[in-house]
Protein backbone atom coordinates (compact mmCIF):
# COMPACT_ATOMS: atom_id res chain seq x y z
CA UNK A 1 0.00 0.00 0.00
CA UNK A 2 1.16 3.81 -0.91
CA UNK A 3 1.38 6.45 1.19
CA UNK A 4 -1.49 7.99 -0.70
CA UNK A 5 -3.33 5.07 -0.67
CA UNK A 6 -3.09 4.78 3.16
CA UNK A 7 -3.87 8.64 3.86
CA UNK A 8 -6.97 7.89 1.58
CA UNK A 9 -8.24 4.79 3.58
CA UNK A 10 -7.35 7.24 6.70
CA UNK A 11 -9.59 10.05 5.72
CA UNK A 12 -12.35 7.78 4.17
CA UNK A 13 -12.31 6.18 8.11
CA UNK A 14 -11.52 9.66 10.26
CA UNK A 15 -12.74 12.35 8.13
CA UNK A 16 -15.91 13.81 6.96
CA UNK A 17 -17.86 11.10 4.95
CA UNK A 18 -15.76 9.68 1.89
CA UNK A 19 -12.06 10.79 1.09
CA UNK A 20 -11.62 14.55 0.52
CA UNK A 21 -11.59 15.35 -3.07
CA UNK A 22 -8.58 16.88 -3.19
CA UNK A 23 -6.95 13.42 -2.24
CA UNK A 24 -8.83 11.48 -4.51
CA UNK A 25 -7.89 9.90 -7.51
CA UNK A 26 -8.57 11.23 -11.13
CA UNK A 27 -11.28 8.72 -11.48
CA UNK A 28 -13.13 8.99 -8.26
CA UNK A 29 -12.73 13.39 -8.83
CA UNK A 30 -16.80 15.01 -8.63
CA UNK A 31 -18.37 14.82 -11.68
CA UNK A 32 -19.16 18.04 -13.74
CA UNK A 33 -22.37 20.20 -13.80
CA UNK A 34 -24.95 18.41 -11.39
CA UNK A 35 -22.54 14.98 -11.38
CA UNK A 36 -24.18 11.54 -11.37
CA UNK A 37 -25.83 10.98 -8.14
CA UNK A 38 -27.99 12.93 -6.16
CA UNK A 39 -27.92 16.02 -7.64
CA UNK A 40 -28.17 14.65 -11.45
CA UNK A 41 -31.41 12.73 -10.16
CA UNK A 42 -32.88 16.01 -8.47
CA UNK A 43 -32.30 17.67 -12.02
CA UNK A 44 -33.65 14.09 -13.59
CA UNK A 45 -37.03 14.89 -11.42
CA UNK A 46 -37.63 18.49 -12.56
CA UNK A 47 -37.15 17.13 -16.14
CA UNK A 48 -39.97 14.87 -16.32
CA UNK A 49 -42.28 17.30 -14.39
CA UNK A 50 -41.11 19.45 -17.33
CA UNK A 51 -41.58 16.56 -19.88
CA UNK A 52 -45.19 15.96 -18.35
CA UNK A 53 -46.41 19.18 -19.06
CA UNK A 54 -45.06 19.70 -22.37
CA UNK A 55 -46.68 15.61 -23.09
CA UNK A 56 -50.19 17.19 -21.73
CA UNK A 57 -49.59 20.60 -23.96
CA UNK A 58 -49.57 17.94 -27.00
CA UNK A 59 -52.77 16.87 -26.15
CA UNK A 60 -54.86 19.96 -25.99
CA UNK A 61 -56.73 20.51 -28.84
CA UNK A 62 -55.31 23.28 -31.47
CA UNK A 63 -56.47 26.81 -30.46
CA UNK A 64 -56.04 29.25 -28.37
CA UNK A 65 -56.18 27.67 -24.79
CA UNK A 66 -53.27 25.35 -26.69
CA UNK A 67 -51.29 28.34 -27.52
CA UNK A 68 -51.60 29.83 -24.05
CA UNK A 69 -50.04 26.33 -22.52
CA UNK A 70 -47.39 26.01 -25.08
CA UNK A 71 -46.21 29.89 -24.29
CA UNK A 72 -46.40 28.73 -20.90
CA UNK A 73 -44.17 25.54 -21.65
CA UNK A 74 -41.16 27.92 -22.72
CA UNK A 75 -41.73 29.51 -19.24
CA UNK A 76 -41.15 26.43 -17.76
CA UNK A 77 -38.63 25.09 -19.49
CA UNK A 78 -36.72 28.68 -18.65
CA UNK A 79 -37.55 27.78 -14.74
CA UNK A 80 -36.00 24.60 -15.42
CA UNK A 81 -32.94 25.51 -16.94
CA UNK A 82 -32.58 27.98 -13.83
CA UNK A 83 -33.47 25.08 -11.06
CA UNK A 84 -30.69 22.67 -12.81
CA UNK A 85 -28.02 25.54 -12.34
CA UNK A 86 -28.99 25.54 -9.20
CA UNK A 87 -28.54 21.86 -8.73
CA UNK A 88 -24.94 22.31 -10.34
CA UNK A 89 -24.50 25.00 -7.94
CA UNK A 90 -24.90 22.20 -5.54
CA UNK A 91 -22.64 19.78 -6.94
CA UNK A 92 -20.35 21.76 -6.53
CA UNK A 93 -20.55 22.44 -2.88
CA UNK A 94 -21.36 19.01 -2.04
CA UNK A 95 -20.77 16.56 -4.90
CA UNK A 96 -22.35 13.17 -4.95
CA UNK A 97 -21.64 11.00 -7.65
CA UNK A 98 -23.21 7.17 -8.30
CA UNK A 99 -19.94 6.27 -10.20
CA UNK A 100 -17.25 6.70 -7.24
CA UNK A 101 -18.07 5.46 -3.17
CA UNK A 102 -14.87 7.91 -2.56
CA UNK A 103 -18.07 10.17 -2.00
CA UNK A 104 -19.01 8.16 1.21
CA UNK A 105 -22.42 6.76 -0.25
CA UNK A 106 -22.91 4.21 -2.43
CA UNK A 107 -24.61 4.94 -5.94
CA UNK A 108 -28.52 5.78 -5.64
CA UNK A 109 -27.67 6.29 -1.68
CA UNK A 110 -29.07 9.98 -0.66
CA UNK A 111 -25.99 12.03 0.98
CA UNK A 112 -26.23 12.97 4.44
CA UNK A 113 -26.12 16.68 3.67
CA UNK A 114 -25.50 19.51 5.71
CA UNK A 115 -25.41 23.67 5.79
CA UNK A 116 -26.01 25.52 2.50
CA UNK A 117 -26.26 22.10 0.78
CA UNK A 118 -29.41 20.59 2.92
CA UNK A 119 -30.75 24.74 2.02
CA UNK A 120 -30.25 24.20 -1.90
CA UNK A 121 -31.09 20.58 -1.98
CA UNK A 122 -34.61 21.72 -0.13
CA UNK A 123 -35.15 24.77 -2.70
CA UNK A 124 -35.20 22.25 -5.29
CA UNK A 125 -37.56 20.38 -3.69
CA UNK A 126 -39.66 23.04 -3.38
CA UNK A 127 -39.03 23.71 -7.14
CA UNK A 128 -40.69 20.12 -7.77
CA UNK A 129 -43.52 20.23 -6.27
CA UNK A 130 -44.29 23.32 -8.32
CA UNK A 131 -43.11 21.92 -11.25
CA UNK A 132 -45.41 18.72 -10.77
CA UNK A 133 -48.27 21.17 -9.45
CA UNK A 134 -47.56 22.93 -13.07
CA UNK A 135 -47.93 19.68 -14.57
CA UNK A 136 -51.27 18.58 -13.18
CA UNK A 137 -52.71 22.19 -13.85
CA UNK A 138 -51.58 21.97 -17.58
CA UNK A 139 -53.35 18.43 -17.70
CA UNK A 140 -56.31 19.48 -16.46
CA UNK A 141 -56.49 23.01 -18.30
CA UNK A 142 -55.73 20.43 -21.58
CA UNK A 143 -58.87 17.90 -20.59
CA UNK A 144 -61.10 21.02 -19.66
CA UNK A 145 -60.16 22.32 -23.43
CA UNK A 146 -60.83 18.78 -24.95
CA UNK A 147 -64.53 18.70 -23.09
CA UNK A 148 -62.61 15.51 -21.20
CA UNK A 149 -63.99 16.89 -17.93
CA UNK A 150 -66.01 19.68 -16.69
CA UNK A 151 -64.10 23.11 -16.74
CA UNK A 152 -65.37 24.18 -13.42
CA UNK A 153 -64.16 20.99 -11.70
CA UNK A 154 -60.73 21.99 -13.45
CA UNK A 155 -60.70 25.89 -12.35
CA UNK A 156 -61.03 24.32 -8.94
CA UNK A 157 -58.33 21.78 -9.26
CA UNK A 158 -55.92 24.43 -10.47
CA UNK A 159 -56.66 27.04 -7.64
CA UNK A 160 -56.19 23.69 -5.42
CA UNK A 161 -52.81 22.90 -6.79
CA UNK A 162 -50.90 26.45 -6.06
CA UNK A 163 -52.33 26.82 -3.00
CA UNK A 164 -51.16 23.54 -1.76
CA UNK A 165 -47.89 24.17 -3.66
CA UNK A 166 -47.14 28.01 -4.17
CA UNK A 167 -44.03 28.95 -6.42
CA UNK A 168 -40.94 28.51 -4.61
CA UNK B 1 33.68 32.99 -1.43
CA UNK B 2 29.90 33.30 -0.49
CA UNK B 3 28.24 30.71 2.09
CA UNK B 4 25.29 29.68 3.05
CA UNK B 5 25.16 31.52 5.91
CA UNK B 6 25.76 34.79 3.94
CA UNK B 7 22.68 37.02 4.27
CA UNK B 8 22.01 37.73 0.60
CA UNK B 9 22.08 33.95 0.21
CA UNK B 10 19.70 33.29 2.93
CA UNK B 11 17.40 36.08 1.44
CA UNK B 12 17.46 34.24 -1.31
CA UNK B 13 16.82 31.04 -0.70
CA UNK B 14 13.74 32.85 1.60
CA UNK B 15 12.63 34.18 -1.15
CA UNK B 16 12.79 30.56 -3.17
CA UNK B 17 11.01 28.88 -0.25
CA UNK B 18 7.85 31.53 -0.64
CA UNK B 19 7.93 31.14 -4.21
CA UNK B 20 7.48 27.71 -4.11
CA UNK B 21 5.11 27.98 -0.82
CA UNK B 22 3.41 30.40 -2.92
CA UNK B 23 2.68 28.20 -6.11
CA UNK B 24 2.19 25.26 -4.12
CA UNK B 25 -0.99 27.25 -2.11
CA UNK B 26 -2.10 28.63 -5.81
CA UNK B 27 -2.23 24.79 -6.80
CA UNK B 28 -4.61 23.79 -3.73
CA UNK B 29 -2.11 20.42 -3.50
CA UNK B 30 -3.50 18.37 -0.58
CA UNK B 31 -0.30 15.82 -1.19
CA UNK B 32 2.12 19.00 -1.28
CA UNK B 33 3.33 19.26 2.27
CA UNK B 34 4.93 16.38 4.82
CA UNK B 35 1.85 15.91 6.83
CA UNK B 36 2.02 11.55 6.61
CA UNK B 37 -0.84 9.38 6.28
CA UNK B 38 -3.26 10.27 9.66
CA UNK B 39 -5.13 12.52 10.52
CA UNK B 40 -3.68 16.22 9.61
CA UNK B 41 -3.42 15.27 5.95
CA UNK B 42 -7.06 14.20 6.53
CA UNK B 43 -7.83 17.92 8.11
CA UNK B 44 -5.67 19.51 5.32
CA UNK B 45 -7.40 17.77 2.78
CA UNK B 46 -10.77 18.97 4.03
CA UNK B 47 -9.44 22.46 4.04
CA UNK B 48 -8.23 22.13 0.22
CA UNK B 49 -11.48 20.93 -0.59
CA UNK B 50 -12.99 24.03 0.84
CA UNK B 51 -10.66 25.94 -2.20
CA UNK B 52 -11.50 23.56 -5.08
CA UNK B 53 -15.53 24.05 -4.10
CA UNK B 54 -15.24 27.91 -3.98
CA UNK B 55 -13.46 27.68 -7.04
CA UNK B 56 -15.98 25.42 -8.49
CA UNK B 57 -18.75 27.88 -7.43
CA UNK B 58 -17.29 30.89 -8.61
CA UNK B 59 -17.20 28.68 -12.22
CA UNK B 60 -20.78 28.80 -12.12
CA UNK B 61 -21.44 32.48 -11.18
CA UNK B 62 -22.62 33.72 -14.60
CA UNK B 63 -19.82 36.26 -15.67
CA UNK B 64 -20.41 39.83 -14.17
CA UNK B 65 -19.40 41.88 -11.25
CA UNK B 66 -20.37 39.20 -8.90
CA UNK B 67 -18.14 37.03 -9.96
CA UNK B 68 -15.13 39.25 -10.50
CA UNK B 69 -15.83 40.23 -6.75
CA UNK B 70 -15.84 36.13 -5.78
CA UNK B 71 -12.81 35.46 -7.28
CA UNK B 72 -10.72 38.43 -6.10
CA UNK B 73 -11.67 36.89 -2.24
CA UNK B 74 -10.01 33.96 -3.28
CA UNK B 75 -6.59 34.86 -1.56
CA UNK B 76 -8.72 35.30 1.34
CA UNK B 77 -8.72 31.35 1.28
CA UNK B 78 -5.53 30.69 0.32
CA UNK B 79 -4.50 33.03 3.10
CA UNK B 80 -6.31 30.65 5.89
CA UNK B 81 -5.14 27.67 3.69
CA UNK B 82 -1.55 29.17 4.62
CA UNK B 83 -2.55 28.96 8.37
CA UNK B 84 -4.22 25.32 7.71
CA UNK B 85 -0.88 24.01 6.61
CA UNK B 86 0.92 25.75 9.18
CA UNK B 87 -0.91 24.32 12.12
CA UNK B 88 -1.21 20.74 10.26
CA UNK B 89 2.67 20.86 9.85
CA UNK B 90 3.51 21.37 13.81
CA UNK B 91 0.68 18.96 14.60
CA UNK B 92 2.43 16.42 11.77
CA UNK B 93 5.48 17.13 13.70
CA UNK B 94 4.40 16.27 16.97
CA UNK B 95 1.93 13.44 16.73
CA UNK B 96 2.30 12.10 13.56
CA UNK B 97 -0.70 10.08 13.88
CA UNK B 98 -3.00 12.99 15.02
CA UNK B 99 -3.69 14.32 18.28
CA UNK B 100 -4.83 11.13 20.17
CA UNK B 101 -2.77 9.17 22.63
CA UNK B 102 -0.64 5.99 21.71
CA UNK B 103 -3.24 2.79 22.11
CA UNK B 104 0.08 0.78 23.57
CA UNK B 105 1.16 3.03 26.26
CA UNK B 106 -2.66 3.76 27.28
CA UNK B 107 -2.50 -0.40 27.34
CA UNK B 108 0.20 -0.50 29.64
CA UNK B 109 -0.82 2.71 31.55
CA UNK B 110 -4.06 0.91 32.03
CA UNK B 111 -2.52 -1.96 33.19
CA UNK B 112 -0.56 0.40 35.93
CA UNK B 113 -1.80 -1.00 39.86
CA UNK B 114 -2.11 2.03 41.13
CA UNK B 115 -5.11 2.86 38.57
CA UNK B 116 -5.31 3.79 35.29
CA UNK B 117 -2.86 6.13 34.86
CA UNK B 118 -4.13 6.97 30.97
CA UNK B 119 -7.07 8.41 32.30
CA UNK B 120 -4.83 10.98 34.24
CA UNK B 121 -2.64 11.72 30.87
CA UNK B 122 -5.74 13.88 28.81
CA UNK B 123 -5.64 14.82 25.89
CA UNK B 124 -1.94 15.03 24.22
CA UNK B 125 -1.14 18.54 23.38
CA UNK B 126 -1.08 18.54 19.86
CA UNK B 127 -5.04 18.61 19.95
CA UNK B 128 -5.12 22.37 20.57
CA UNK B 129 -3.20 22.59 17.04
CA UNK B 130 -6.32 20.53 15.82
CA UNK B 131 -9.01 22.82 17.46
CA UNK B 132 -7.24 25.25 16.34
CA UNK B 133 -6.96 24.08 12.47
CA UNK B 134 -10.85 22.90 12.72
CA UNK B 135 -11.78 26.27 13.35
CA UNK B 136 -10.14 27.96 10.52
CA UNK B 137 -11.40 25.08 8.10
CA UNK B 138 -14.78 25.92 9.67
CA UNK B 139 -14.24 29.61 8.70
CA UNK B 140 -13.38 28.61 5.43
CA UNK B 141 -16.48 26.35 4.96
CA UNK B 142 -18.58 28.75 5.66
CA UNK B 143 -17.37 31.38 3.33
CA UNK B 144 -17.73 28.66 0.30
CA UNK B 145 -21.39 28.12 1.54
CA UNK B 146 -21.89 32.33 1.18
CA UNK B 147 -20.35 32.31 -2.15
CA UNK B 148 -22.92 28.66 -2.84
CA UNK B 149 -25.77 30.69 -1.18
CA UNK B 150 -25.30 33.65 -3.77
CA UNK B 151 -24.77 31.61 -6.84
CA UNK B 152 -27.94 30.40 -5.70
CA UNK B 153 -29.60 33.59 -5.31
CA UNK B 154 -28.93 34.68 -8.78
CA UNK B 155 -30.35 31.77 -10.78
CA UNK B 156 -33.29 32.11 -8.59
CA UNK B 157 -36.69 34.48 -9.96
CA UNK B 158 -38.15 36.39 -7.13
CA UNK B 159 -40.78 37.37 -9.35
CA UNK B 160 -41.71 33.41 -10.08
CA UNK B 161 -45.25 34.07 -9.68
CA UNK B 162 -46.51 34.56 -13.12
CA UNK B 163 -46.84 30.75 -14.20
CA UNK B 164 -49.51 30.28 -11.18
CA UNK B 165 -51.62 33.48 -11.97
CA UNK B 166 -51.45 32.42 -15.52
CA UNK B 167 -52.35 29.12 -15.22
CA UNK B 168 -55.16 29.61 -12.56
CA UNK B 169 -56.50 32.80 -14.86
CA UNK B 170 -56.18 30.63 -18.04
CA UNK B 171 -58.44 27.68 -16.22
CA UNK B 172 -60.95 30.19 -15.42
CA UNK B 173 -60.74 31.15 -18.75
CA UNK B 174 -61.77 27.47 -20.14
CA UNK B 175 -64.56 28.24 -17.33
CA UNK B 176 -65.59 31.41 -18.92
CA UNK B 177 -65.55 30.06 -22.79
CA UNK B 178 -67.85 27.11 -21.74
CA UNK B 179 -70.31 29.06 -20.39
CA UNK B 180 -70.21 31.41 -23.27
CA UNK B 181 -69.89 28.36 -25.93
CA UNK B 182 -66.77 29.50 -27.01
CA UNK B 183 -65.64 26.13 -27.07
CA UNK B 184 -66.17 23.08 -28.23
Amino acid sequence: MTDREAARATAAEVGWPGIPTSMRLDADAPGAGPGTGHWHRQVDRLLAAVERSRAAVVQAPAGGVRDQLADLLHVIELRSARYERIAEVGQALWPDDDTTDADGTAPGERPDLGGAAQDIDARLVTALAHLTAVASAVEQIALAAAGTIAADRAALEVERLFRVSPPP
Amino acid sequence: MTTWWHPMVRATARRRLAAERAAALRRVDAWQPPLGTGLWRTAYGESCDAVLAYDRIVALVPAGPVRDELAGRRPDLLAMLDRVRYLAENGAALDPAGPVRDAELLALLAEDPHGDLGQQLGAPPSHLLMDALAAVRGAMWRATEEAARLAVHLQENAGATDTAIWLTALAAGVVSARRADWAP
